[in-house]
């Protein structure tokens, strides 16, 4: 994906509310790391509990921030490739050969599902929605991995 | 017995954390009731709210007593998890 100018706001706001998601990722034992170009383009290194041998990098996009969902997808490395299932865990509503996560936290879910869009499912623009994105992975990955995508 | 602080965040609060002081018998559920009142978070039928302990799971029936490790204090995350997939 080609680096997408994000907006000074977004920036701020993004450098803000990362303070929390490293605090959590960290206590999972895990990494955050944020493109030195890209300021909307993040890095997470995440282990399932079950499984902590195991590593998982998840590349995430912000456009606009809070805004709007960001892009999740995983690598087989912290700027690796995105077209390998093998980077991607097993988890319900994770689509290893979509290279997506068909749920309401992710871009690729919305743009999808449309009527998403309205309703309970809409996208939560309050607080801090980086901290609940990887509150999801990371409690995905403890509570539904079902191992690694062939 | 003396009452417990209890402070309950949530990520996608606009606002300030939840505080109040409740007994050591009170059931997590109340809180969890009040925090989501204060958040201004009503049930949906996609999602489920349940608060977090040091990062597990704390079932409604769980009274502030149980909590390990806390009697003055305790501090809870409220957690909304995605129902379909």
């Amino acid at each position: 994906m080609a680096a997408v100018a994000l907006d000074l706001e977004s920036q701020l706001n993004l450098l803000r509310d990362s303070q929390e998601v490293v605090e959590l990722v960290a206590a999972h034992d895990g990494v955050v790391a944020c493109d030195a170009v890209d300021r909307g383009l993040y890095w997470l290194h995440l282990r399932p509990a079950t499984a902590v041998a195991e590593s998982y990098y998840v590349r995430i996009v912000w456009e606009r921030y809070p805004a709007a969902p960001p892009s999740v997808k995983f690598a087989d490395a912290i700027g690796g490739r995105l077209d390998l299932t093998s980077a991607w865990p097993i988890i319900p509503g994770y689509r290893p050969g979509s290279f997506d996560i068909c749920q309401p936290f992710t871009a690729e879910g919305f743009l999808i599902h449309a009527e998403w869009r309205q309703g309970p499912d809409r996208w939560p623009s309050t607080g801090n929605p980086f901290l609940w994105v990887t509150e999801i992975l990371q409690r995905d990955l403890d509570h539904r991995y079902q191992g690694r995508s062939g | 017995m003396k009452e417990i602080e209890v402070t309950v965040t949530f990520p996608l609060a606009q606002g300030q954390p939840f505080h109040t002081k409740e007994a050591p018998e009170t059931p997590a559920g109340i809180v969890r009731a009040a925090a989501m009142a204060h958040f201004g978070i009503q049930e949906e039928a996609n999602s489920t709210y349940y608060l977090t302990h040091g990062g597990s799971r704390v079932d409604d029936s769980t009274t502030l007593a149980d909590i390990p490790g806390e009697s003055k204090s305790v501090k809870f995350t409220l957690v909304k998890e995605l129902v379909q997939g």
